[in-house]
């Protein structure tokens, strides 16, 4: 085998790996730049987190697809609520519904728990979140589901214009355009909360009121509301992450106790309260996920994150971009 | 106010500020006529009463522009923190502020917590400054500044209170609050035990043998 061909074909598993691994990252940021900002901010343990991905996954089930569901729904005769919006109408409604959601949240259930220790926090939220699960089960019958990917999103990307010619320039012909739309459409997301964070009076006075609230209200400042719009942009972000989740992972009513373990640790890993920390932590879960995958050790893919982020943690206990912590 | 370590200086001035703690079990704060006394902190602040803490409390990750600009957010309505209050206390131009505070002017853009801790007693204070108070309440500005520092600080309270803001300054260094101050206040165990001008306190020698070691 030719040198250059070799190099070719090495460009080509490195993009792949790094086209898989982004994607993979890209839920697990969506979910813990939400988590990481409200535990930073608010100091609130939201064990519930995950039962927003699976808010937004079956709202956008219902919104973009005809699905039948098997639970009460179809015993009091709406087996198939779907609205057949399209993937689009999904993306538009999932956020806002599950920004509503989150707000609702922050005002009856954490806000009456800011005060308390973190394992009332955790209790209540765990509860809230076996709640959910348990309604969705009832309701929408306990099956694994999935999100059919958008037709203008489905097949592989080498089709599409300039981005098509990079990966064939790359030697990449296996990957689906949806693993592109998911990972720019994280980066769109995230970038916006960033600039929300970092550039607007509304992110100073979160970032503020993360370090010292009191001095804060001192400046005259009610700092209800920031807190409020900050559990609403967590709890969307995780919505969006259940929505484009969906077309990639089955999920069930359960399925939020189960990815709930690794965004935690992406919030730990890349230090709490950190978006950049939550971007790196989740990019690196991705891609040692995608490489133990790639390379023929997908049953270790599970372990290879945990190990990593035993290690990290070992090092760095405050996390990748975490602020030291005073014990 | 003058009074030696734990006499209640600090919790006086929580308590006016509404802070959580102290929780004051009795008695009123008033001011401007309306009683602020179980008012939220966020409540007294924009009715104009400033507390510049003993430990400054700067934001030590936000710029010094930033660390300004968060004490003028409030009147923004048009933003999410903004609050719908008609403010009958203007603005004071930060070219104002930086002219008491040269030193910050040159700081701008350099984050609060990399400053010294004189620098920072200025941010602090100039913070305070920003949201154009009526009462400005500050908790033992001088300590652990070098004398030269001082001095600056000093100078700035001196101008701070010549333009016509009230100032209500806890000091442990008798000698140097009495020097700026136009009335003084002895406190000892929670207990105002003495109040008259300067003069009358210089003039009192029992009250400061007593309670100031002076």
């Amino acid at each position: 085998m030719s040198a250059s061909l070799l190099a070719l074909q090495t460009s080509s598993e490195i993009a792949r790996l790094l086209i898989n691994g982004l994607q993979a990252g890209a839920i697990y940021i969506l979910l813990a730049v939400g988590l990481s900002i409200i535990l930073g901010t608010l100091k609130f343990v939201n064990f519930a987190h995950g039962a927003l991905y699976i808010v937004g996954a079956y709202l956008g089930l219902i919104i973009a697809g005809m699905p039948t569901f098997s639970g009460k729904l179809a015993e009091w005769g709406f087996a198939s609520p779907g609205l057949g919006w399209g993937y689009l109408a999904a993306l538009v409604i999932v956020p806002l519904v599950v920004f509503v959601v989150g707000l609702a949240m922050e005002r009856f259930v954490a806000q009456p728990f800011y005060d308390r220790p973190d394992t009332d926090q955790i209790l209540l939220t765990y509860g809230i979140a076996l709640v959910v699960a348990e309604t969705f089960r009832v309701l929408f019958g306990g099956q694994s589901r999935g999100i059919a990917q958008p037709p203008w999103a489905s097949g592989s990307a080498t089709g599409v214009p300039v981005v098509g010619d990079v990966l064939a320039f790359l030697g990449v012909n296996a990957i689906s355009t949806w693993r592109l739309v998911v990972i720019l459409l994280t980066a769109v997301l995230v970038g916006i909360v960033f600039l929300l964070i970092e550039y607007t009076d509304f992110g100073l006075t979160v970032r503020a009121g993360t370090v010292d609230p009191e001095m804060v209200e001192m400046l005259g400042i009610r700092l209800s509301r920031p807190y409020l719009v900050v559990f609403g942009i967590g709890a969307a972000l995780a919505g969006v992450a259940g929505l484009v989740g969906g077309p990639l992972v089955q999920f069930y009513p359960g399925y939020g106790g189960e990815i709930l373990v690794p965004a935690f640790l992406t919030v730990v890993v890349g230090g709490v309260g950190s978006i950049r920390g939550a971007v790196v932590g989740g990019l690196a879960f991705g891609l040692i996920q995608s490489g133990l995958i790639q390379f023929g050790f997908s049953e270790w893919s599970q372990v290879g994150i945990y190990a990593f982020a035993a290690i990290v943690l070992l090092v760095r206990p405050q996390g990748l971009l975490g602020e030291e912590v005073a014990v | 106010m003058l009074g030696r370590n734990g006499a209640g200086k600090t919790t006086t001035l929580r308590a006016i500020a509404g802070t959580d703690e102290p929780e004051v079990r009795s008695g009123h704060v008033r001011f401007h006529g309306d009683d602020v006394t179980h008012l939220p902190t966020e409540d007294v602040a924009v009715r104009g009463i400033s507390l510049v803490p003993e430990e400054r409390r700067i934001f030590p990750d936000l710029t010094v522009a930033e660390n300004m600009h968060i004490a003028e957010v409030v009147r923004n309505r048009s933003n999410v923190v903004g609050r719908d209050i008609e403010f009958d206390r203007g603005q004071m131009a930060d070219e104002d502020i930086y002219d008491v505070f040269p030193r910050l002017r040159e700081r701008l853009s350099q984050k609060g917590g990399t400053l010294s801790g004189g620098e920072q007693q200025m941010l602090a204070i100039a913070r305070a400054l920003k949201q154009n108070p009526d009462l400005l309440m500050l908790d033992e500005p001088y300590e652990g500044l070098a004398p030269q520092i001082i001095q600056a600080v000093e100078a700035a309270v001196e101008r701070i209170r010549e333009d016509g803001t009230t100032v209500l300054l806890v000091e442990q260094n008798a000698v140097a609050a009495m020097n700026i101050a136009d009335r003084c206040y002895v406190v000892d165990q929670g207990q105002v035990v003495f109040e008259g001008t300067a003069d009358e306190l210089r003039a009192d020698e029992e009250t400061r043998d007593r309670y100031l070691g002076v």
